[in-house]
């Protein structure tokens, strides 16, 4: 039986790009095909089809009648939800057929970016983005942006990577007061994460994200909570970092796998810098049997730094083969990401060490001893000895908490 | 044969293994274990790598804590531009050896 998602009135007014007026009154005409109402309270089914304008369509009629040439009525294009892969509860082992099955041609080339881009296959989802990164619909534009922007970063294109950033720029600058709140919450969700995700500073002009998240559908409201957890994560918050993910973790009703994965790795990140290894881990280990029927291996390599050897002690011994994909995407990722973020904020997180070096240091600068980082990367001590001197000699530093000049916060 | 940079510091010569790191450009110190194979020094002190942890004698030459044996007022580097030297603190656990004592 198929579980019934059923959205407010506001929610539906966000989605449809009109007031909560017009649904209550669309809904009270029976013209929302599925609507119900609860007490005094309308539910609108989630897939629900705005109803076209019947004024709108009288008009055109009208106007066709007296052109001589022959027309087509005026059909209103859907609106589209952004992130559209991201936003469905796809059965594990089904998202590329969850993609491919989306209606909207749209709707699902972005599902396939999406798909492409989460599953590290970075050409192909940078190829079926960058069409729809001058798209009129918000959704499908700031979607475009975020795939775009992030693949090409792995694809060492960063004149790319910073276009498409520069194109949310602009959209953030262009919000007024004339901008239907959709867009607005779109616009600053999808802006937020991406300069989040990079370690930059907010744009000042940005409303703070918390507005907007009891607006975003359940898929994107997740991973905006994702962003939220991220953020404190990087303000050394870290309990509140968990808490944030476990409390979106708890509440989710059904399983949403890509913001799941990464609210599962936000978690894991939390503790690692709380001191619980193993409760890292074991936020990890959920966060790969959720990832692994669709192969959704890219963030693991987008937090592998963060997640400070982690990766490697979990997955590195019972799954040799994609361990080594997800290593293979973490350098050209990071080497993107570093170019960008040092590039921008001065930092100079290091660039020449390999993962493992860098992984240990990550831990050494945050006053880990050696036995704890070779106990928690399955390594032996002189072996953590050996990555932490190649390390401190890579970047021509003599104690060990310096290291933390060259390291991810 | 693999290349070395000899250090005489001491009483001590040694020979560490370099090799060339393709990403960094630059020679690489490989330093063996020498916590599981001891080297003296010629006065009885310790080798050490210098990112080792610090032990529980240790005292930070700055005041502050000590996390590794570089940050250690007792450790000597065996040259400036070296990641390893010796521990002088004849109080650290390190420096017991019970095979020296017997010779």
């Amino acid at each position: 039986m198929r579980y019934m998602k059923y959205l407010t009135i506001k929610e539906t007014a966000v989605r449809w790009g009109v007031s909560e007026r017009t649904v209550n009154k669309l809904c009270a005409e029976g013209r929302v095909e599925g609507a119900e109402k609860f007490g005094s309270v309308w539910s609108i089914p989630e897939d629900a089809e705005k109803p076209i304008d019947p004024r709108k369509l009288r008009k055109l009629q009208a106007e066709a009648q007296t052109v001589t040439e022959e027309i087509e009525p005026v059909i209103e294009k859907p609106m589209h939800i952004a992130m559209p892969l991201l936003n469905t509860p796809f059965k594990l082992g089904e998202a590329k057929k969850a993609a491919e099955a989306m209606e909207d041609e749209d709707a699902r080339n972005i599902a396939l970016a999406e798909y492409y881009y989460f599953s590290g296959q970075a050409e192909k989802a940078s190829d079926l983005a960058e069409p729809y990164l001058t798209h009129e619909d918000t959704a499908l534009k700031v979607s475009a942006c975020w795939i775009f922007a992030y693949a090409n970063l792995s694809l060492d294109r960063i004149p790319k990577a910073k276009q498409s950033m520069a194109v949310l720029q602009e959209l953030v600058t262009s919000i007024d007061e004339n901008t239907p709140i959709r867009d607005k919450a779109l616009i600053t969700c999808i802006s937020t994460g991406a300069s989040v995700l990079l370690h930059l500073p907010l744009p000042k002009i940005l409303t703070p994200l918390k507005t907007y998240i009891h607006m975003m559908p359940p898929g994107l409201r997740l991973f905006v909570l994702y962003v939220e957890a991220h953020h404190s994560y990087l303000n050394r918050q870290y309990g509140v970092a968990v808490g944030i993910a476990e409390t979106a973790l708890a509440l989710e009703s059904e399983l949403y796998p890509i913001p799941s994965i990464y609210l599962h790795l936000v978690a894991a990140m939390g503790y690692i810098n709380m001191n619980h290894p193993e409760m890292a881990k074991e936020y990890l280990i959920e966060a790969w049997n959720i990832a692994q029927p669709d192969d959704l291996i890219e963030a693991f390599a987008e937090h592998h730094g963060l997640l400070s050897g982690t990766v490697e002690g979990v997955l590195k011994k019972d799954y040799p083969e994609d361990f080594k994909r997800i290593i293979g995407i973490t350098y050209k990722f990071s080497a993107g990401w570093r170019k960008v973020h040092n590039g921008d904020t001065g930092n100079s997180v290091a660039d020449n060490l390999t993962t493992t070096e860098f992984a240990a240091s990550m831990l050494a600068a945050r006053g880990w001893t050696n036995q704890e980082i070779a106990t928690h990367m399955g390594l032996s001590e002189y072996t953590v000895r050996h990555y932490v001197s190649v390390a401190m000699q890579k970047l021509n530093i003599k104690q060990r908490e310096l290291l933390s000049n060259y390291m991810l916060k | 044969m693999q290349d070395t940079r000899r250090y005489e510091f001491d009483g001590l010569t040694i020979d560490i293994p370099i090799h060339f790191d393709e990403r960094s450009k630059i020679y690489i110190e490989d330093y063996p274990d020498f916590i599981e194979n001891p080297i003296w020094t010629g006065s009885g002190y310790r080798v050490l790598f210098s990112g080792c942890d610090a032990c529980e004698v240790a005292v930070d030459k700055q005041s502050g804590k000590c996390l590794d044996c570089a940050a250690c007022k007792f450790f000597t580097h065996a040259a400036e531009h070296t990641w390893f030297g010796y521990c002088t603190n004849k109080n650290s656990p390190i420096n017991l050896n019970p095979q020296k004592e017997a010779n």
